[in-house]
């Protein structure tokens, strides 16, 4: 079953809507996020899809719905695509240059994207309860746990 | 405009054998730059950032190459100016001495390094590298500048000292800086230094930078050095007579030169062992999308993939936003060298000529 059958690019935002909710700015490791700056809008299109912002300040990252007059650019891709980075089926490159994705504005922005996806997989091979709930988190947004292997 | 090789050094699944022969095939590179006419070729300084850039002594790599060639220009750039890394005074003086070697062909770039890899296995003080790379940045043309030197600064305090040998090309080399934000493009402009920034975004964007870094730049006034006015821009690049072999090697080496890079700047790791990036070809799919996607409206200007008529296209784009300079990555690490001298020559004789290359 395709990823998009079976994932859900919404629950991959919404559910970072709500943690930025219910705790302190999150993944605030400093130099991970050196050079990642202000408000990036998030555009998904087709089933599943939606409209989310982030906001990096002081080296941390929070996530809001709908997106933001104050951007530095807004992404647009569709919903499928997104899944497809997340499960490592296509490449942040591949939707740049075949125009998957679209960038308004700051064309530096979708490292955003780049650092999103990497971060995902990161958490999800973390120990501890960091690695549970990465791949908990994995679960609900891709429908399996089970990271594909090139 | 003006066209130049980038050299990252980079190698996919290197082997012992395999880096040997990427130094040797750099350097054929170089010399097939210096006889086709070629601005400039470029050096990185980067260190354990494996598969990516192998470039970690560009100080030795650019004199064997200054001693094998007669005229192309040297971008030893950028060099990671904060301390840890290399002393502004070790920087000065090596600069110099590769600009006498050459005879006066030396471009330096400077910048500070935004990959842990580096930044741990050099202990710097992260928080401190920006200011370091600023005050090594106004200290080293003093340096060559001043017979003798002395500074007390945040991060450096040096007693009197005759900094030697001074370059050929006076009052000094022309600088540059990494940048590749518009803010960072911005200070480059407020320092009065030329921009050496990655291709992205699209015409307009592109556009809008080029134009905010010459207005910024044009009202620079830096107080202990010559201002240099030069917006460049670094993209991967493979240029074959065949445009679908084109599209198949370069557009796989591009992917690879990219997602290296993710790997190294973007994970929030440091790694260390092979890296878990594409190496294969393009699905058809993707290849044949990839392939209609180019110059069309809206197409990111971040490869340079083709024919020479292709090529050409995407060249005039650079030209109209204002492009100074283009730095062509054609040794991407999934590349092989015969087909990146191939590039290198069918670039010279079915791109260059249709734009004066500074000339």
């Amino acid at each position: 079953m395709p990823v998009s059958a079976r994932g859900s690019a919404a629950r991959f935002f919404d559910t970072l809507v709500l943690v930025t909710r219910l705790t302190p700015p999150m993944l605030s490791r400093r130099a991970d996020l050196k050079g990642l700056h202000g408000v990036v809008n998030f555009q998904l299109t087709g089933a599943g899809g939606g409209s989310w912002h982030c906001r990096f300040v002081d080296g941390c990252v929070v996530f809001g719905r709908k997106t933001r007059p104050d951007s530095r650019a807004t992404l647009r891709l569709p919903a499928e695509e997104f899944l497809r980075l997340l499960a490592e089926e296509t490449t942040l490159w591949s939707l740049t240059a075949t125009g998957r994705l679209k960038v308004d504005g700051d064309g530096s922005a979708p490292m955003v994207l780049g650092f999103l996806s990497s971060q995902f997989r990161r958490i999800q091979d973390a120990d501890g309860l960091n690695g549970m709930f990465g791949r908990w988190y994995a679960n609900r947004v891709l429908g399996t746990t089970q990271r594909s292997i090139r | 405009m003006k066209f130049s090789l980038f050299f990252e050094m980079q190698i996919s699944q290197p082997t012992l054998e395999s880096e040997r022969h990427l130094f040797r095939a750099c350097v054929e590179q170089a010399e097939l730059a210096d006889r086709l006419g070629y601005h400039a070729v470029w050096a990185v300084e980067h260190h354990g950032l494996a598969e990516y850039s192998h470039c970690s002594a560009p100080e030795v790599f650019l004199s064997y190459v200054a001693g094998r060639t007669q005229r192309v220009r040297l971008g030893h750039g950028v060099t990671l100016t904060p301390s840890r890394y290399n002393h502004p005074i070790r920087i000065a003086e090596r600069i110099a001495t590769l600009d006498i070697v050459s005879d006066g062909r030396v471009e330096w770039g400077s910048g500070k390094s935004s990959s842990l890899v580096e930044q741990v296995a050099f202990e710097t003080e992260i928080p401190k590298l920006h200011e370091q790379w600023l005050e090594a940045q106004k200290m080293i043309p003093l340096m060559w500048q001043t017979d003798v030197f002395e500074w007390h600064g945040a991060a450096y305090d040096i007693a009197p000292t005759r900094v030697i040998p001074k370059p050929v090309q006076r009052p000094h080399p022309p600088m540059h800086a990494a940048c590749s934000k518009p803010d960072s493009t911005r200070l480059a402009a407020e320092l009065g230094l030329g921009a050496l920034n990655f291709g992205l975004g699209d015409d307009d964007y592109l556009t809008e930078k080029v134009q905010l870094y010459k207005r910024t730049v044009a009202a620079s006034k830096p107080a202990d050095y010559v201002r240099t006015d030069h917006y460049a821009c670094t993209i991967p690049t493979l240029v074959l007579q065949d445009d679908r072999k084109a599209c198949e090697y370069g557009f796989r080496g591009a992917r690879f030169f990219a997602e290296a890079m993710s790997a190294y700047y973007l994970s929030g790791d440091r790694p260390t062992s092979e890296l878990d990036v594409p190496r294969d070809f393009l699905t058809a799919d993707d290849l044949a999308e990839a392939s209609r996607f180019r110059n069309t409206p809206g197409s990111q200007l971040s490869c340079l993939v083709g024919s020479p008529d292709v090529a050409r296209e995407t060249v005039s784009r650079f030209a109209r936003a204002g492009v100074d300079e283009l730095i062509l990555i054609m040794q991407m690490g999934t590349v092989p060298n015969e087909l990146v001298n191939d590039s290198v020559r069918i670039f010279a004789e079915k791109v260059m000529p249709h734009f004066d290359n500074g000339q």
